[in-house]
């Protein structure tokens, strides 16, 4: 009898080591990011203001497009394949206009964009309906400066012998960069 | 019963059922282009020859 309760106390003392059991366990760290794009220094916007339109013999002046040039923005986006749209609204004045004579000047509007790699993808826009042009980037938008650039095309009257009616003419090109989930 | 209604509105508020979804951040503007012509007139044929041929009066 002695020696079976010596060997029970010697069992429990061994299994009730509390040197050897472990604690462990894991701490897990998330975050998000949204998808968004936001412009990186000058605001898209800015008036180009072309002073006069007509040419010497009172018809369009044939160099607007040079004479706009190409405006620079810096665009950022998280998402995989952002989204632009373009739309152009003409040069108009509000005076009428009768035969031979035009009161509005129309033109395309290219928002070329540079890609993540490498290329480049432009989404044009004509003024002369109402509706915007919408394209996606087809990659990520380069990480750069100056990686969204506006340039303008293919001004034109009804007719390139129309006189341009007097008076002060305002258009518009929106531009609009939006993430796609 | 009045305490346990109190105690769900809080949680029904916080449901994310109910939760506003955040809208998408674009990256937009507009730039306006202006321009004018000013009234006036020219001949589009600035000058011309008329000759008269013999001024001098055949007295």
């Amino acid at each position: 009898m002695k020696k079976i309760a010596l060997i029970a106390v010697a069992a429990a003392a061994f299994s009730a080591n509390p040197a050897m059991a472990q604690a462990t366990g894991t701490i897990n760290l998330t975050g998000v990011v949204a998808s968004k794009c936001f412009v990186e220094g000058t605001p898209i916007g800015g008036t180009h203001d072309f002073t006069a339109l007509d040419a010497t013999n009172g018809t369009m002046r044939t160099d607007l497009a040079t004479d706009f040039g190409t405006k620079n923005f810096t665009v950022k986006c998280s998402s995989l394949n952002p989204t632009v749209s373009v739309k152009a609204l003409p040069l108009a004045t509000t005076a009428t206009a009768t035969a031979g004579y035009d009161n509005s000047i129309d033109y395309n509007a290219i928002v070329t964009v540079d890609k993540s790699g490498g290329g480049t993808t432009a989404v044009t826009d004509a003024s002369t309906d109402t509706t915007a042009t919408t394209g996606t980037v087809g990659a990520r938008l380069a990480n750069s400066t100056n990686n969204v650039r506006v340039t303008t095309a293919s001004y034109a009257t009804g007719s390139n012998t129309d006189l341009l009616v007097a008076g002060t003419y305002n258009g518009s090109i929106e531009i609009t960069i939006s993430p796609t989930n | 019963m009045r305490k346990l209604l109190f105690l769900a509105i809080p949680a029904v508020l916080a449901s994310p059922v109910l939760a506003q979804p955040a809208l998408a951040q674009n990256a937009s503007g507009t730039v306006s282009i202006d321009g004018s012509v000013a009234g006036r007139c020219l001949f589009t044929v600035p000058n011309q020859t008329i000759s008269l041929v013999e001024l001098l009066a055949g007295e």
